[in-house]
């Protein structure tokens, strides 16, 4: 992780370097999240992204305009749903991307094969992975894709504006006491059996700026749990960010009436956040709204227990 | 006991039997004979009530395709060729399925069950076996376990379907013998589909021939089983052929 | 003779006691540790409807003891079918998951939810029918397919059938994924199957479908006996094979459906169950079935036991478990019935 970050950070010096000395060469160099290196002749302007996450990433630094393509799942900000969308994922079409005739393709590592990869590459487009799961991934992969599209001052300015907004967020969450506060992080529901994020992933770095600790921290990445470990952690909050069709009740109000949990802290105190804008599991921009919306629950749970 | 009256079966749009008449009474024996496609396994089906027919089949005196399962079983009982069953029941397990169609109702089996596997075994020589596991038996041996259980099925009807075939001249003798014991112990009657004329004419009080499902002749073995009539029937000089298979052993007979 | 009808009555409770042994023994063990005497005294209480609070209570009433008892249910429903289809078809391979019966109940219930079909009112309704629906639907394709390749129903024929089956179904099932978009997990829940979140409505329907399917299997034992010399001799001894047939496979794809639709398909456990427990009682299904009804329970009661703990906190489908562990008994089993060892 750190070799990926100091790669980038000496070729992003190094075109900053040479800049006004070298005015023709164009080229740019980039190592991308799956180790590989990458050199484009120039800036890549016409941009096929896949995952949503690296598209708000794209739109935030004004990089918009180059995506010609976009995978099936983005669908933020509006103005991407007006760009033409493809198949992602395991369905995955390469005659739909090699169409739009990109200068780069943007997948994640989920979503990509050695074959397509290759084929793509052999087609003249040039590849780049990306694999953001901590928060510090997200900085790399803004950076990354801020060198792909060359637009690396605003790239800094968003990683920096991020930065700042999310201290300042953690701050104001430690003065509403989150400080020491356990949270559980829920991706599938009982149903299905419990899914749950653990700790690497970019929701756990937010909690964990604010101070407050993951009852899974233990477990890394997603991971398969026990209800009966849910319960005896007896977490202060609840996160879910588990698929909502409009049927039956909305996610929180299922955890709240399950059979068991009702002595579970999070649902005596009403701390559960069901996040239905996607931001908590995109890793992109709007972590932000993410950290905010965690604020926000602080800020009801404060003022729920100033008020009683 | 036994009686078809105009009897026709069909099937994948052939006729396997058509319009035969026969019957069997107490105490007879009788032999369907005739070369393959005859009909006289589809006659011995039909009675047995696994094949559809038109016609009528009475089996004492009721519709065989009206009876129920249970009914008709508890009347006569049918030994195919090479029966098999699990490997893992014992001889006397294998036996005690005869009881199936006499059990009281679905909790109590049938009262006498226990006396009527131990009779029928002691029938088929079978009581120091009656623990062993079918696997361990051979073929001849497994066949008499299964002439055990139509005996314990206790029915006053048994069909055999070439229930000899494949077997050895003892054994065949064995099973014709127990047969032919069981027949004299009461008002019973058999039916017999046989390959062997040799066997036909030793065992069978009546014969019936076929051929592509038509009766040729019908009556008591010995004015039915004439080398005329089975020409007629194997379309072939069969007279000739009995006369020649009977001088290979001639000399030795004769010494 | 008098000596062994004591035996044999002392040995009907030996399961028994195992089955209560094993319950007990799954209670009290579980990913969160809990003194196995506050657990015993819980359930104690919780039986008397004495109020209890706290985390334990929850966790040993509301969650460890419904999927405990939702297991052992539906290790008996699963060990049963799998053996009276053993019987029917004279196939000691032949079972819901090898058929495909299984896979097919879960795309059953996979489409349920998918298409939205739902019963107002009922929970579970939906996924139930489609799965028992869907079940009986294969088995009759399954075998419709089976007889018109080969009436004997060989063992070649009946692994042919499963695999040709199984492949379609997990095809169908792709194609409902890719219609369906995200919701993948829950796909991944039918074709694995896990007990997680198992309450006390399921529970109740399981036992009534045990009770009421499960009776009806036992009942039929003598019929299946009658089967074991095949489906004509079924027919000399006097069995209505037509219908003891018919009966037997809706029988089985009700239990197989109520139990896809609760945990999943939980493969194996109708193959490996009744092959241990006939070693033991023989190929009487009079012995065999109930035996069938114990051994099943303690079996998936044991594996979903595994499935909770061994990685604890994360946890495990049973559907894993119960494939390694079956697939590693079979081929032992398997592999000694071949060299004739018993």
């Amino acid at each position: 992780m750190t070799g990926k970050i100091i790669s980038l950070f000496l070729c992003v010096m190094m075109l900053a370097g040479c800049g006004p000395a070298l005015a023709e060469d164009t080229r740019v160099t980039v190592t991308d999240m799956a180790g590989r290196e990458i050199t484009l002749d120039a800036p890549a302007e016409r941009v096929v992204v896949l995952q949503p996450g690296d598209a708000e990433i794209l739109y935030a630094i004004g990089a918009g305009d180059k995506v010609v393509g976009r995978g099936a799942y983005v669908d933020w900000p509006e103005e991407a749903l007006e760009v033409p969308s493809v198949m992602s994922g395991y369905e995955t079409n390469l005659e739909e991307i090699i169409a739009l005739s990109p200068q780069a393709v943007i997948m994640t590592v989920m979503s990509q094969t050695e074959e397509q990869v290759k084929a793509l590459e052999d087609a003249g487009i040039r590849v780049i992975v990306t694999d953001a799961q901590s928060l510090e991934d997200i900085y790399t992969c803004i950076a990354l894709l801020g060198a792909v599209v060359g637009r690396n001052d605003e790239a800094k300015e968003l990683a920096a504006s991020m930065r700042a907004e999310l201290a300042g967020i953690a701050a104001e969450a430690k003065a509403l006491g989150s400080e020491g506060k356990t949270f559980y992080y829920e991706e599938s529901p009982l149903q299905w059996g419990l899914w749950a994020g653990g700790s690497g992933i970019f929701f756990d770095d937010l909690c964990a700026m604010m101070g407050m600790k993951n009852i899974f921290g233990d477990l890394s990445g997603h991971n398969s749990v026990s209800e009966e470990q849910v319960l005896a952690l007896n977490p202060d909050l609840i996160f879910t960010t588990t698929m909502y069709y409009g049927e039956g009740p909305a996610p929180d109000e299922e955890i709240a009436s399950r059979a068991g949990w009702e002595n579970v802290s999070a649902v005596k105190n009403g701390a559960i956040l069901f996040d239905n804008t996607s931001s908590i599991a995109r890793p992109g921009p709007r972590v932000v709204d993410a950290a905010e919306l965690i604020l926000e629950l602080l800020r009801t749970l404060a003022a729920g227990n100033n008020a009683a | 006991m036994l009686e078809w009256k105009g009897v026709t079966v069909s099937y994948d749009k052939k006729t396997a039997a058509a319009d035969v008449s026969l019957s069997v009474r107490e105490g007879e024996w009788l032999m369907l004979c005739g070369p393959n496609g005859s009909g006289k396994t589809t006659l011995l089906e039909a009675a047995a009530g696994v094949l559809p027919y038109r016609g009528s089949i009475l089996l004492e005196g009721g519709e065989v395709r009206e009876m129920k399962s249970a009914s008709r079983a508890r009347k006569m009982a049918v030994l195919s060729q090479g029966s098999r069953v699990d490997e893992d029941f014992t001889v006397a397990e294998t036996v005690a399925l005869g009881l199936y169609a006499s059990r009281r109702n679905r909790f109590f089996p049938a009262p006498d069950g226990g006396e009527r596997v131990a009779r029928a075994l002691e029938m088929t020589m079978l009581t120091d076996l009656r623990d062993r596991r079918m696997s361990g038996l051979s073929g001849g041996e497994s066949q008499r376990v299964f002439l055990a259980q139509v005996f314990c099925q206790d029915t006053d009807v048994l069909l055999l379907d070439e229930a000899t075939r494949s077997l050895d001249m003892r054994y065949q003798k064995e099973i014709y013998d127990l047969v032919r014991a069981w027949l004299a112990r009461g008002r019973r009657c058999a039916v017999s589909v046989e390959h062997d004329l040799d066997l036909c004419r030793l065992y069978g009080t009546h014969c019936a021939l076929l051929r592509e499902g038509h009766l040729v002749a019908f009556g008591r073995a010995g004015e039915v089983m004439t080398g005329e009539n089975l020409g007629k029937t194997f379309d072939m000089d069969a007279e000739e052929w009995i006369r020649e298979k009977k001088s290979v052993w001639k000399g030795w007979m004769e010494r | 003779m008098k000596d062994r009808g004591v035996i044999k009555e002392l040995a009907v409770l030996i399961p028994a006691l195992g089955t209560l042994a094993a319950l007990v023994l799954c209670v009290c063990a579980g990913s969160v540790n809990i003194p196995a005497e506050k657990v015993l005294s819980t359930v104690w209480n919780g039986i008397w409807g004495r109020p209890q609070s706290g985390a334990e209570v929850s966790i040993i009433l509301r969650v460890r003891l419904p999927r405990v008892l939702c297991a052992m249910l539906c290790g008996s429903a699963l060990s049963l079918s799998g053996a009276a289809m053993q019987g029917l078809l004279r196939n000691p391979l032949a079972d819901g998951s090898t058929l495909g019966v299984a896979s097919g109940a879960s795309l059953g219930a996979a489409s349920a939810i998918l298409l939205g079909i739902r019963f107002p009112g009922v929970p579970l309704a939906g996924t139930m029918v489609t799965a028992i629906l869907f079940a009986f639907l294969s088995l009759a394709a399954i075998l419709a397919l089976a007889f018109a390749m080969d009436r004997s129903l060989s063992t070649h024929t009946i692994i042919l059938i499963g695999i040709i089956y199984t492949m379609f179904v997990s095809s169908a099932m792709s194609l409902l994924v890719t219609f369906s978009g995200e919701k993948l997990r829950s796909i991944t829940f039918w074709t694995m199957g896990s007990f997680s979140g198992a309450d006390y409505p399921q529970v109740l329907i399981l036992l009534g479908t045990l009770v009421v399917c499960g009776a009806g299997l036992v009942m039929l034992s003598p019929e299946l006996n009658a089967f074991s010399g095949g489906e004509k001799n079924a027919a000399h001894l006097g069995v209505n094979v037509k219908a003891v047939r018919f009966i037997v496979l809706v029988l089985v794809s009700v239990m197989v459906g109520v139990c896809v639709s609760v945990g999943g398909s939980v493969a194996f456990v109708g193959l490996v169950v009744p092959h241990i427990l006939r070693r033991l009682t023989g190929p009487d299904h009079r012995v065999l079935l109930p035996a069938c009804v114990f051994g099943g329970a303690v079996f998936l009661m044991l594996c979903d036991l595994c499935a909770r703990t061994l990685l604890s906190p994360v946890e495990l489908p049973v559907g894993v478990v119960t494939s390694m562990i079956g697939a590693a008994v079979f081929v032992v089993v398997f592999y000694r019935t071949r060299k004739g060892v018993r």
